[in-house]
């Protein structure tokens, strides 16, 4: 059907000699690498690595200390104290107070501040997950200035392969988007000096809920 | 582009006396190295780590056509579409086609290596296509009009004096006067203009790091988020990846994700890793579209050659880094996409062994590239084979070739050498003054800065068999 197609796989099969016929056992196994150790409880090790990478981190112990976080941070950085939250249930139950203006919807370029929700977190690198969906759309990750993000400390897995496992069995396909984000976005594309706010955030917030 | 690798003395005589490229490439050289060397040590698994990523991409490539099917057939599963390309030709007629169909003006690029490979810039910009590279450093060697010398770090040789002075020219629409003396200002005034340009985009391209085979997910490392924008916002995403890019699991990208950042810039992890599998949703409700262009380029033919081991390449760059030819002549010198180590083992197979011979013979054989390259590929071994076809071709120069006969008639005489290098110690003994010799026939300006110290008046082999006896008795 293809004629290049085939030319280069036909091409590729003729020089595989060694070809193994491990293919499918392999693709089954999902078998792990070796693992950096840890050195450190899950928790301790995802609030030290995402604060190196450029992130600030809060544990929160309830949803009324969560909104009051929320808050203090967008007056810590003299931010007009109005955001955009993505469509999540979990936002949508917060007791969200007066003093804030919330914009449920979706995010737009203009959005200054923008709430979502990691699926999980990775304590080896200091990352969240965001997948994409309609209740967390990957622009969220990219288009606002401040990007602030709640995961659940019941989320935060040790490595990216406890997330594959996790995503396997909740039966799950991958999503159109997998998005691991360890920090604000960054360049050193002059001069080799570290700038933050490259493309995407120029500041990242993290709550874990306790 | 066009290709000046067969100029590459003369390339490297430019770059050597081009003080702004020799104040940045010092400024580049140490601080690479080093955060390399810290990040490798804060992890003690890392030879382990490589080990097992080596060994996952010799799987790979014994096994590689069944892996593409499977990557293909994933691809299909989850609502996307492959396309397959043997050289530049195909693929950018292909991509071409893909954004004519959208009726697309401007196109959003994620930085592609496979992409500069097949000179995609220009095949869009000849269909009337505006593409953009959306990284930082792409896009100041695209307003340049330069390709890129380095594979992590494309606008290394730049000077934030000489990035300003191009943003002057080039961002007409905004005040004159305005200051572009600091980094922030210069990446803020990229990151304005460049947001306009992701938004209005039609399509998006990236090229991809790793294809997983068992889900049909390409991947991306960015520290920018431009990658992700570019697949993000434009209604179609076009991925460009070379057929070698292909590894069984997202378990075996994971392994090999954890060597990739601390080789190419000493992270632990880029700040963005993304995994796309198939169409994305879009605020609209509708779908945007995914298309995988799988592209060939001669890899296929390296896989049956001594070069194989090539292939296991994941593009981190430290070689380039590492090398000391490299850190003083940078990547423009090399003449095409692909510089340093790497590229000189590259670029004879892809574009021809005559239009790049000099640069497999620009390398002291030291090693250290081998050395730090975390998918253990012996390129100095890769290079010599180069050199070995160049003399075969008769492409050596008479000199050189004449040189390298009397040398190979000397070694295979034991007698004559030990004659010969005999003599030579002893002449070398008395041009010398203060046991430092100053001026030697033939070696020119290398001098100009050096002194040799002089030999003691014996060869090796001399003091050998003296020493030896020494030791029985």
């Amino acid at each position: 059907m293809n004629p290049t197609r085939n030319a280069i796989l036909a091409r590729l099969r003729s020089a595989s000699k060694l070809q193994d016929n491990m293919v499918n056992q392999r693709l089954q196994q999902h078998g792990r690498g070796p693992l950096p150790a840890l050195n450190a409880q899950l928790l301790e090790r995802f609030v030290n690595k995402m604060t190196a990478n450029s992130a600030s981190v809060e544990v929160v112990k309830d949803d009324r200390s969560l909104v009051n976080s929320v808050k203090l941070f967008l007056q810590r950085h003299n931010l007009p104290l109005s955001l955009c939250m993505v469509n999540h249930p979990l936002l949508s139950g917060l007791p969200w107070s007066d003093e804030l203006q919330i914009d449920k919807r979706f995010v737009s370029h203009h959005d200054l501040t923008v709430l979502s929700v990691a699926t999980a977190a990775l304590a080896e690198t200091g990352s969240v997950v965001m997948l994409s969906g309609e209740q967390t759309p990957t622009e969220a990750n990219f288009l606002p200035d401040n990007f602030i993000c709640i995961v659940n400390q019941l989320d935060i897995v040790a490595y990216m392969e406890d997330l594959w496992d996790r995503l396997r069995q909740q039966g799950q396909t991958l999503p159109a988007v997998v998005n691991i984000v360890s920090g604000p976005s960054r360049t050193a594309d002059v001069e080799q000096t570290i700038q933050l706010g490259a493309h995407g955030p120029r500041r990242m917030h993290v709550l874990i809920r306790g | 582009m066009q290709q000046t690798s067969k100029q590459f003395k003369v390339n490297v005589v430019r770059a050597l006396k081009d003080e702004t490229l020799q104040q940045a490439m010092h400024r580049a050289r140490g601080g690479f190295v080093e955060k390399r060397r810290i990040a490798i040590e804060n992890l003690p698994e890392f030879d382990q780590i490589k080990r097992h990523g080596i060994a996952i991409k010799n799987h790979s490539l014994d096994n590689l056509a069944d892996y593409l099917e499977q990557f293909e057939s994933k691809v299909i599963e989850s609502g996307g579409q492959v396309h397959w390309a043997s050289g530049p030709a195909e693929a950018c007629r292909l991509v071409v086609e893909l954004c004519k169909q959208v009726d697309a003006r401007t196109v959003a690029k994620g930085k592609s290596m496979i992409g500069e490979e097949i000179y995609i810039n220009e095949a869009l910009e000849a269909a009337g296509f505006e593409a953009i590279e959306t990284d930082l450093g792409e896009y100041i060697i695209q307003l340049a009009g330069e390709p890129p010398s380095h594979i992590i770090a494309p606008a290394i040789h730049k000077t934030k004096q000489q990035i300003a002075e191009l943003f002057r020219r080039h961002h007409t629409a905004l005040e004159n006067n305005r200051s572009l003396d600091t980094v922030p200002e210069i990446v803020s005034e990229a990151r304005g203009i460049l947001r306009d340009k992701f938004l209005n985009a039609d399509v998006g391209i990236t090229g991809a790091n790793f294809l997983i085979a068992e889900t049909g997910t390409t991947m991306i490392v960015t520290n920018e988020g431009n990658g992700d924008l570019s697949a993000t916002l434009p209604r179609r995403h076009i991925v460009l990846a070379s057929i070698d890019k292909v590894v069984p699991t997202l378990e075996d990208c994971s392994s090999l994700l954890r060597l990739l950042a601390r080789s190419a810039t000493g992270q632990e992890t880029t700040t963005y890793t993304t995994f796309f599998t198939g169409p994305k949703p879009r605020p609209d409700g509708s779908q945007s579209d995914f298309h995988v262009v799988l592209i060939d380029n001669g890899r296929s033919d390296m896989l049956f050659s001594e070069y194989r081991d090539m292939l296991r390449c994941i593009k981190c760059g430290t070689c380039m880094y590492h090398c000391p030819v490299y850190s003083n002549v940078g990547g423009h010198a090399y003449g095409w996409v692909y510089p340093g180590p790497m590229g000189a083992v590259l670029t004879p197979l892809m574009t021809g062994l005559e239009q790049a011979k000099d640069l497999p013979d620009a390398s002291t054989f030291c090693g250290r590239c081998a050395e730090v390259c975390p998918m253990a590929i012996p390129l100095p071994d890769l290079l010599r084979h180069h050199r070995d076809k160049a003399y075969k071709l008769h492409l050596t120069p008479a000199g050189q070739r004449w040189g390298l006969g009397l040398w190979a008639g000397l070694a295979k005489r034991p007698r004559v050498y030990r004659l010969v290098s005999l003599m030579a110690v002893r002449l070398m003994k008395m041009l010398s003054k203060h046991g430092v010799l100053r001026r030697l026939p033939f070696l020119g300006n290398w001098q100009q800065g050096r002194e040799l110290p002089a030999p003691g008046g014996e060869t090796f082999m001399a003091q050998w068999n003296r020493q030896n006896k020494g030791d029985q008795a």
